[in-house]
C-alpha cells in the first residue's frame, strides 16, 4: 500500500517537472519573436501622421468631385487622383467632403453629402467606425515608398501603426458621439478595385472628422 | 629534335590553335538563341504550374529558349538545377525558391556567375535577387481576415491551417489575418497547425482536429489546396454545412466552390501577372537595363459570392 502512494506521488513530480519543463506557445508568436525587427513603426507612423498626411489634407480630392470623375472618366480619375504601389487594380484615393450624418451604424456612420455644382448627383458615403484595417491611408497620400523599408514586414507593421493612429485618434470623436442630422466634415482614404467601381458602396476610413459646432450644441 | 618539334607544335597550339577554338566556340555561343531557365518549387500544385508555364511562355514571346525546372519542395534539388543553369550558360533564372532562407544560398551563385535573378511569388532573403515580384500576402490577408471577422459576427471558434513553416508567404499570411481577427477576443483560435500548403495533408490534420474538436465555426488556410483539403475532411465528418471555409490563391477548384457556396472566400493572387512581370524584366537585364526595384507588390484581391463575376480561376475574368 505504502509503495503504491510513492509511485503515485513520484509520478506527480515527474509529471509537475514535465508540466514546468513544457510551455505551448502559438506558432506564428514564436516566428515573430524569433524575427523581431529594430524597426519603430510606430514612431515612423507618427511622424508620418504629422508632418506628411495632415498637413496635406486640402490636397484630397472632394468627394463629389470624385464620384463625378469616376462616372465620366473613371480611367483619367484613377490616374489624376489616385495612388497605388502594387501591381494590379486596387488603387486608393485621398477624399475630403461635408455632409449630414443620415444613420448611425454598428459599424459605419452614413453621411449624405452635400452637393455642389461640379455634379448633380450625390452619394452617400460610408465613414468606418469598426473595420480600420488594410493599406488605404498609408497608400493614398503617395507620401510612403516600400524602397525606404528594408524589410517588407516593416511596411506592413507601418500600416498598422497609422490604422492604430486612425482606432484611438479618430474614431473616439465618432463612436458613441454622432447624431443623424449632424453635420460633418470629413478628410480620409478610400480603396477601390479599379474593375470594381460602385458609388453606392464606397467606405471612408477617417483621418480628420470636425463636427458643425451649430448641430452640436445640445450635446 | 624530336622534343624541339613537339615543344614548337605545342607552341602552335597553344598559341594559334587555341584561341582559334575558343573563338570559333565563342561565336557558335553567341549567335545561339539566349536562354531563360525557371525554376519552380513545385509543380505538384496546380497554382505553380499556371506560374511557371506563363513565364515560360512570356519568355518564349520574348525570343528566348526557355526550361523549366521543378525542385520538388527541395532546396537541394532546386541547388542542381542552379548549378545546371549557371553551367549551361543560361542567359537569367525566373525563380519561384521553395524557401526564403534555404534558397538564398543558390541565388548568390547565380549572382556570382553574373546571372541575374527574378524571383516570382516566393521570396528570398536577401538582397541578392536582382527583383522580386511578389503578391502582396500580407495585405490580401487582411482583406480576408475582415470578411472572416464580418461572417462570423465577431465571434466563434477557429482553425488556422499554415503553409510551409520556412516559406515567407506563410507568415505573411498568418500576420496580416491576425492582424485583423485578433482585435476581437470572442474570436478564439481552437488549433493553429501547419499543413506545407498540401492538399492531403490537410485533410488530415483537419480530422485530427475535428476528432479533438467539433466546435468549429471556421477555418482559416493559408492556401486553396489546404482549404480542399480541410473541406474535404469537414464534409467526412458532415459538417461543411457549419464550418466556413477561406482559402488564399483563387485556384480553379475553390473558385467553383465559392460560386457554389461551398467554400466562403479566398484571396486571389495573380501567378499570370507575376509571371509575365518577372519575364518582362528578365528581357530588360538581358537588354541592358541594370536598375531595378528589389521588391514589386502584386494586388491580392478578394473574392467572396458576392464578386465572384468578376474572376476566373487563377486572375480575372478576361
Amino acid at each position: 500500500m505504502r509503495k503504491k502512494w510513492v509511485n503515485i506521488i513520484g509520478l506527480m513530480v515527474l509529471l509537475g517537472i514535465f508540466a514546468s519543463s513544457v510551455s505551448i506557445e502559438r506558432l506564428d508568436e514564436v516566428k515573430s519573436r524569433a524575427e523581431g525587427s529594430s524597426f519603430d513603426a510606430a514612431a515612423y507612423a507618427g511622424n508620418f501622421w504629422e508632418n506628411e498626411l495632415l498637413p496635406n489634407l486640402d490636397q484630397a480630392v472632394e468627394i463629389n468631385q470624385l464620384f463625378k470623375g469616376l462616372e465620366n472618366n473613371p480611367e483619367r480619375t484613377f490616374e489624376e487622383y489616385s495612388n497605388a504601389l502594387g501591381i494590379g487594380n486596387i488603387r486608393f484615393f485621398m477624399v475630403k467632403g461635408s455632409g449630414t450624418v443620415a444613420e448611425v451604424q454598428d459599424n459605419h456612420i452614413i453621411i449624405n453629402t452635400k452637393s455642389d455644382s461640379l455634379s448633380s448627383k450625390t452619394y452617400p458615403v460610408k465613414i468606418a467606425t469598426e473595420y480600420i484595417f488594410g493599406n488605404a491611408v498609408r497608400d493614398a497620400s503617395g507620401k510612403i515608398s516600400l524602397t525606404e523599408f528594408k524589410e517588407t514586414m516593416d511596411f506592413n507593421m507601418v500600416s498598422a501603426e497609422i490604422n492604430k493612429l486612425v482606432r484611438e485618434g479618430v474614431i473616439p470623436q465618432l463612436n458613441g458621439r454622432t447624431k443623424e442630422g449632424e453635420i460633418i466634415k470629413f478628410a480620409g482614404a478610400i480603396e477601390m478595385n479599379k474593375r470594381q467601381v460602385d458609388l453606392r458602396a464606397v467606405e471612408i476610413i477617417p483621418v480628420l472628422v470636425q463636427y458643425n459646432s451649430k448641430t452640436r450644441r445640445n450635446e | 629534335m624530336k622534343t624541339r618539334g613537339a615543344v614548337y607544335f605545342k607552341s602552335l597550339f597553344v598559341g594559334l590553335l587555341l584561341p582559334l577554338i575558343f573563338m570559333a566556340c565563342k561565336k557558335e555561343n553567341d549567335n545561339s538563341e539566349p536562354k531563360i531557365a525557371v525554376v519552380v518549387s513545385t509543380l505538384n500544385n496546380p497554382w505553380f504550374v499556371v506560374l511557371a508555364e506563363t513565364a515560360a511562355e512570356e519568355a518564349r514571346k520574348l525570343g528566348y529558349e526557355v526550361n523549366i525546372f521543378d525542385s520538388q519542395n527541395n532546396t537541394a534539388l532546386e541547388s542542381e538545377h542552379f548549378e545546371n543553369a549557371i553551367v549551361s550558360g543560361y542567359d537569367a533564372i525566373l525563380f519561384n525558391p521553395t524557401d526564403a532562407d534555404g534558397s538564398v544560398s543558390s541565388v548568390a551563385r547565380a549572382n556570382e556567375a553574373g546571372i541575374p535573378v527574378f524571383c516570382m511569388d516566393r521570396e528570398v532573403n536577401s538582397t541578392l535577387a536582382t527583383s522580386q515580384v511578389l503578391s502582396d500576402n500580407y495585405a490580401g490577408s487582411v482583406s480576408v481576415g475582415k470578411y472572416f471577422v464580418e461572417e462570423l459576427n465577431k465571434k466563434g471558434n477557429y482553425v488556422e491551417l499554415l503553409g510551409l513553416v520556412g516559406d515567407n508567404n506563410t507568415w505573411n499570411r498568418s500576420r496580416g489575418f491576425h492582424s485583423v481577427v485578433d482585435h476581437y477576443p470572442d474570436l478564439k483560435m481552437v488549433a493553429q497547425q501547419s499543413a506545407d500548403f498540401d492538399r492531403n495533408k490537410a485533410m488530415e490534420v483537419m480530422e485530427s482536429i475535428l476528432q479533438v474538436n467539433k466546435d468549429i465555426d471556421a477555418v482559416f488556410c493559408g492556401n486553396d489546396a489546404m482549404a480542399m483539403g480541410a473541406y474535404q475532411a469537414l464534409k467526412s465528418a458532415g459538417l461543411e454545412a457549419e464550418v466556413k471555409v477561406f482559402g488564399f490563391d483563387g485556384a480553379e477548384n475553390v473558385i467553383e466552390r465559392i460560386q457554389k457556396g461551398d467554400i466562403t472566400a479566398t484571396a486571389m493572387q495573380f501567378p499570370k501577372v507575376m509571371a509575365k512581370t518577372a519575364a518582362g524584366l528578365a528581357h530588360k537585364y538581358i537588354e541592358g537595363q541594370r536598375e531595378f526595384i528589389q521588391k514589386s507588390p502584386v494586388d491580392v484581391e478578394l473574392v467572396t459570392k458576392d464578386n465572384i463575376e468578376f474572376y476566373a480561376a487563377y486572375g480575372q475574368k478576361e
